[in-house]
């Protein structure tokens, strides 16, 4: 099993300079609805210069590929999942029981040009049938990917009730270990708390580490961007937050220049 | 819009650039179809001095794809094309154990370049097989190429070759009609075609090929970069997508210089003056090799057409000495600067920038001093302007030098 | 319209030589048009000032040097072309030669020259910057060519000069015209200059060529230059092993005419290719013209001494048709052909008629000086070879020709290999039938240098064609090249351009030089039509027909003996026919009313 092509399309955002990336989620409206500033995808990929990757589902691929094109425009990542996790207090409906389905496969992710997938592994269900469901289908995705050579971002993030400040270092470490083992070939995760463990948990994994980080608060999310960096991580994936603020270029270039100064 | 296609135009997308449709493209597939020629022995080496003159995409074969599956990591590399068969057409008299039934053979599936990580794969249509059953079995492997590439999301370019003794130049333009619109047929993305020799024959390809990118392939034939240069925007102007060099850049002393010059003229919209000009920043000299010379004298008569005296080389500003039996040798102006010294009104200087000599022909009190103390004795005197003519580098670009037809004058940079 | 600075001068110099007197006259823009230059011009002004019957070396035959509207600008190749009647066969002959002549007479301000009439003592003609004058050349008669040049050179510095050889000076049938060492070889035109008195013609000039559309004919010209760069036989081939670079080619095809053409394969052949040369004499490459970017020429170091050469013709005609592998001989002979400044191909052709006579027992060393020529003896080679340039003892006979020789010998017209007077060159016409109708129909005899198809029929240019064919695609075939070529003669431009460019870029140089709106390549190509058919005008004039247009009974009636034609004989009645027709000539080979009229020929003559 050749590991070229997975390793080339690894470079399309991790920079062979600085092996640091910066990656920027613009799939919510699958698991969230319309999100401000992301409405229309378009425009908004058009401004998106400065992160190395975009996450997108397939469906709006098809739409926007043709902004897609060339070599100066981010990577695209396919959202190859869906959860309602996300869908918290502030939203229309909030979910009751949180889910995790699988909506695009290796194959359909290798026809469409991307450069990787991403997916969750979610740990902290109630059931313990459901952690091992998302794990099943995040390794099969892991799988797939390996046997086409496609490079496989997993987002490792505790949820729900069971997870506490004293145990959320724990839980990361323990779900970003296991996406790891199923195939991952980066890992993002939330922060952990402090300095101090971020370190921690950029050293226990071995495959470049993402600090990730849902956007919604501009000044948390540059000290995040710092703390990673100084933390060793190979940069950070930022959510759908970052669109909500209206000066969210500009904010994107800060976090680039952190990254890849 | 299928996924697949979403998939072919965003890696197409990555070989031919969206804004101008165009691509500039390195073939280097070569060891795999000849053996080692010059340019290849160390390919690493040649290709990072390549990459260099950032070529929009290089075109290797799937061992070295995954040897040196490192030169193309990140947004400002090349992106990668893997060579999907082999023949063994190239290998003419030249070369040991020379062909002598032309074969071809699949070595790799799209899925393998997928694996590989490439933007696209290339596969050979060959015409003129001296057997049909040859040319009708090219055609299978060709369409069910193109499906293969169609699940799986990989661009296929197609590269048509009319070879063999039933071609001829009366018949080529034609054939490269046909194979081209057979593969923009057979499912081609884009095309790798040979030019077909002028402007209005090509432009004929390009209306065949009905909007697919058709590049031409940088010609063996070009025997300066002057000629490659006017080939490639040539076919630009007839509807062309660009060019793919081969052996020419493989092989070149200067493969980035090359490759700059070239991408200026496809993506910049430079002129092939510009272009070359380009190459040679600051100051120039004219080099002399006299062993070249061979007394046509074209160097004279353009001297006097470019400063607009038309055709007579009696008065050129460079002259061709003569021996017999068969001893030629320019003499040109070495910018020596003595003319500019010794001239009593200082009506000769050297341009600040560009470091010629010019006259201003207010001061010239018409002594001839510089006549006489030109070493070179290129200075003349001209009875019917009454100034002297002196060389001036055409003001940055010695047209002698360029249209020496064998490099007995070449245009090099001046270092003082 | 006035001509001038459209490429062409607009003026055409008029020297009589017996009056002493020159006269400038202007010429019409409408003959330039139709006819462009060159060869053109040279054969309307021959039939408008010539009587049929005329005695080429009387002193009314008229001498015409010409140049086309591209000769002294960027074009590449410019040559000149000398115009006149023949003394070897009384068909109209144009000659082409390399040098700078061509473009200095250009400078110095005309079109052509046109001379007339005879001076008692020997005279050099003297052009500068429009002013003409006879010197006296008692101190260079007498001299080679060479020596002449050199001895010119220092009394005039820094001209360009065209002179005759002492064959000549006494008016040799198969005499030349010499520029630095090229020659306007066939037809003996050096002949009716010798019968001139004129030794030398001097120019020297420094007006500058004009043309009507500066940038587009300098891009033109670029274009020009490139697709000769650009193309595998002039860029390659040519530059590297000359013209003998088909040589091989040739012989594998069993067309390189050997021992007189009795057969066409040469067991020497190998040591005589241009590749054999490369390896041993040849030792520097140059341009023969102004703007040659071909570099066919070569010069050779041999025994201490040089020569230019030898050429593809040369090495069949001092060579292979004599039977003769040795290359410093073939140079040795060459040379003294240059030197007395006689045509190499008729000089060889000459002495494989001798060699093949007395083969046959049909001549003795008492007829030949006790010489005995047996086939590749290279001291009766270059005996003979020496006493046709000086005309001395049996020389003074060979010189004439095969034509005039093989009416000595009843019986030998069979094996006299030429066609009106003009010996034959380097390709087997049983071999190529093209060139069998090419040798019969040119207008000078026996000439390859018109309807070349040994191109296609032998070499593969162009895709090729069947050399066995002799059908109405051949003929067409013949007629396209024999029409490409009247182009390039009347632009006066080398024959190995159109290797490279075709005649688009011909005409794309002429139209932005001349002014001329030619609609298309087709119009120009017209206008070589038109050329031809004014030359065949002056022929028929002459009382030449069909009768005329024919080849040596070997060609006609002997199959080859080997080879992959052999078996073949040359089938002329159904191409001449096909040819006939196509031209719009009568089955006598008659230009009819009609055609003269199609061709615009009729208001002008």
């Amino acid at each position: 099993m050749t590991l070229t092509g997975r390793d080339l399309r690894l470079a399309e955002f991790l920079r062979p300079g600085d092996h640091r990336t910066l990656i920027v989620e613009m799939d919510r409206g699958l698991m969230l609805g319309p999100v401000q500033g992301l409405v229309r995808l378009g425009e908004a990929l058009e401004r998106v210069k400065g992160a190395d990757a975009v996450v997108l589902t397939l469906g709006q691929v098809k739409r926007v590929y043709g902004k897609l094109k060339g070599r100066t425009v981010p990577a695209p990542i396919i959202r190859a999942d869906w959860t309602n996790m996300l869908r918290g207090e502030g939203h229309a409906l909030p979910a009751l029981d949180v889910k995790h389905v699988m909506v695009a496969e290796a194959e359909d992710i290798a026809l469409s040009g991307a450069a990787a997938g991403a997916a969750f592994f979610l740990v902290g269900y109630d059931r313990d049938r459901d952690e091992a469901k998302n794990m099943e289908e995040v390794a099969r995705l892991a799988r797939g990917c390996a046997r086409l050579s496609i490079p496989l971002l997993v987002q490792a993030i505790p949820f729900g009730p069971r997870i506490t400040r004293d145990n959320l270092f724990d839980c990361i470490s323990m779900a970003a270990r296991m996406a790891l083992e199923a195939g991952a070939d980066l890992v993002a995760a939330p922060y952990p708390g402090s300095p101090q463990l971020l370190r921690e948990l950029v050293e226990s994994v071995r495959a470049p580490f993402l600090l990730w980080d849902r956007g919604y608060e501009a000044e948390k999310l540059e000290a995040l961007c710092r703390e990673a960096v100084d933390a060793g991580a190979a940069g950070m994936m930022v959510g759908e937050g970052l669109f909500t603020s209206p000066d969210w270029p500009e904010r994107l270039r800060i976090l680039e220049g952190l990254i890849h100064k | 819009m299928s996924l697949s296609m979403v998939g072919k135009e965003i890696r197409l997308s990555k070989i031919i650039n969206p804004e101008d449709g165009r691509a500039v493209v390195v073939a280097a597939d070569h060891g795999f179809m000849l053996g080692v020629i010059p340019g290849v022995e160390n390919l690493e080496a040649t290709l990072r001095k390549i990459i260099l003159g950032g070529p929009d995409a290089i075109l290797v074969s799937p061992g070295q794809a995954r040897e040196l599956n490192h030169l193309f990591h990140g947004r400002d590399a090349p992106a990668l094309l893997v060579r999907s068969d082999w023949s063994n057409w190239g290998r003419d008299k030249t070369y040991t154990l020379p062909a002598r039934s032309v074969e071809r053979i699949g070595v790799a599936e799209a899925r393998d370049a997928l694996l590989l990580g490439a933007s696209g794969v290339v596969v050979y249509y060959f015409i003129g097989y001296g057997e049909e059953v040859k040319e009708a079995r090219h055609m299978e492997s060709l369409a069910a190429f193109a499906r293969g590439c169609d699940r799986i999301g990989m661009p296929f370019i197609v590269e048509p070759v009319p070879f063999g003794e039933r071609i001829t130049g009366a018949n080529f333009a034609e054939l490269v009609k046909v194979v081209v619109r057979a593969a923009v047929e057979a499912g081609a993305d884009a095309i790798k075609a040979p030019y077909t020799g002028d402007p209005e024959t090509f432009r004929e390809v390009v209306d065949a090929a009905e909007g697919v990118p058709v590049m031409i392939l940088g010609g063996a034939k070009a025997k300066t970069m002057r000629d490659a240069m006017e080939v490639v925007v040539e076919s630009l102007e007839a509807g062309g997508a660009g060019v793919v060099f081969g052996r020419q850049i493989v092989q070149a002393e200067d493969p980035t210089v090359f490759l700059t010059a070239m991408r200026g003229i496809v993506h910049e919209g430079k002129s092939i003056r510009e272009a070359l000009r380009a190459m040679i920043s600051g100051p120039v000299r004219i080099q002399v090799n006299r062993n070249n010379c061979i007394g046509c004298r074209i160097c004279e008569t353009i001297c006097t057409e470019s400063h607009g005296l038309s055709f007579i080389p009696s008065k050129a500003r460079l002259h061709v000495d003569y021996i017999p039996p068969s001893t030629y040798t320019p003499f040109v102006c070495t910018l020596c600067g003595i003319c500019v010294r010794e001239c009593p009104t200082q009506a000769l200087e050297f341009d600040e920038k560009l470091h010629y000599v010019r006259l201003i022909p207010e001061r010239c009190t018409k002594c001839r001093r510089c006549v006489e103390v030109c070493p070179m004795k290129v200075i003349r005197w001209d009875d019917v302007s009454d100034l002297p003519l002196v060389c001036d580098m055409c003001q940055g670009s010695p047209k002698c030098a360029e249209w020496c037809p064998t490099e007995a004058l070449k245009i090099t940079p001046y270092k003082a | 319209m006035n001509l001038e600075g459209r490429g062409y001068t607009g003026k055409i110099l008029y020297a009589d030589l017996s009056e002493e007197s020159f006269k400038v006259d202007t010429w019409d823009e409408r003959i330039a048009r139709l006819l462009l230059g060159g060869k053109g011009l040279g054969a309307w002004l021959l039939y408008k000032m010539t009587e049929p019957g005329l005695d080429p070396l009387a002193p009314e035959a008229p001498l015409i040097f010409a140049t086309g509207p591209l000769t002294g600008t960027i074009t590449p190749c410019s040559k000149f072309a000398v115009i006149g009647k023949s003394p070897a066969t009384g068909t109209i002959d144009d000659s082409y030669s390399g040098g700078f002549f061509g473009p200095e007479l250009k400078y110095s301000g005309y079109d052509a020259v046109v001379v007339t009439g005879r001076s008692e003592k020997p005279v050099v003609m003297v052009i500068v910057d429009g002013e003409a004058r006879l010197e006296p050349a008692g101190d260079l008669w007498g001299l080679k060519t060479e020596e002449a040049e050199a001895k010119l050179s220092e009394r005039f510095k820094g001209f360009k000069f065209a002179e005759i050889g002492p064959a000549g000076e006494r008016m040799a049938k198969i005499a030349s015209i010499f520029s630095s060492g090229r020659c306007a070889g066939r037809g003996g035109l050096g002949a009716v200059m010798g019968s001139k008195g004129l030794k030398a013609v001097a120019v020297k000039g420094s007006k500058p060529v004009r043309v009507a559309d500066p940038e587009r004919f300098e891009r033109m010209a670029w274009i020009a230059f490139r697709s000769i760069r650009m193309s595998e036989t002039t860029v390659r081939s040519l530059p590297r092993y000359g013209t003998a670079n088909i040589l091989l080619t040739i012989n594998e095809a069993g067309a390189l005419p050997t021992r007189n053409f009795q057969t066409g394969r040469f067991e020497g052949a190998e040591e005589i290719s241009g590749e054999a040369f490369k390896r041993t004499l040849w030792k520097k490459d140059f341009a023969c013209s102004l703007g040659c970017n071909i570099y066919c020429s070569k010069i050779a170091e041999f025994n201490g001494l040089t020569v230019d050469g030898p050429d593809y013709e040369t090495i069949y005609a001092l060579g292979s048709n004599l039977g003769l592998a040795d290359r410093e001989a073939i140079c040795k002979a060459n040379l003294l052909c240059d030197q007395y400044g006689i045509d190499s191909i008729s000089t060889g052709v000459i002495i494989a008629f001798v060699m093949e006579l007395y083969q046959r027992g049909m001549v003795s060393e008492k007829d030949l000086d006790g010489i005995r020529p047996l086939w590749g003896d290279k001291e009766a080679i270059i005996s003979l070879t020496e006493k046709i340039g000086k005309g001395e003892g049996v020389g003074l006979a060979l010189q004439e020709g095969v034509k005039r020789l093989s009416e000595k010998y009843p019986g030998s017209e069979g094996f006299a290999m030429h066609v009106k007077g003009l010996e034959m060159p380097a390709y087997e016409p049983r071999a190529a039938q093209g060139m069998g109708l090419c040798y019969a129909i040119s207008e000078r005899g026996a000439c390859h240098l018109r309807a070349y198809t040994a191109g296609m029929e032998l070499l593969g240019y162009g895709g090729g064609a069947d050399p066995t064919s002799y059908d109405r695609s051949k003929v067409q075939l013949a007629i396209d090249r024999q029409d490409e070529k009247a182009v390039t003669d009347s632009s006066v431009l080398c024959f190995f351009t159109l290797y490279g460019m075709r005649l688009k870029e011909v005409y794309q140089m002429i139209v932005p030089c001349t002014g001329f709106n030619y609609g298309s390549v087709e119009e120009v190509k017209q206008l070589g039509a038109r050329v031809i058919t004014l030359t065949r005008l002056f022929n028929v004039r002459e009382g030449f027909t069909r009768k005329d247009d024919t080849l040596p009974r070997r060609c006609l009636e002997e199959p080859l003996p080997e080879g992959p034609y052999r078996g073949q004989v040359t089938h002329l009645e159904p191409m001449l026919n096909e040819y006939y027709r196509i031209r719009g000539w009568d089955e006598e080979g008659i230009p009819t009313e009609e055609t003269v009229k199609k061709t615009g020929l009729k208001d002008i003559l």
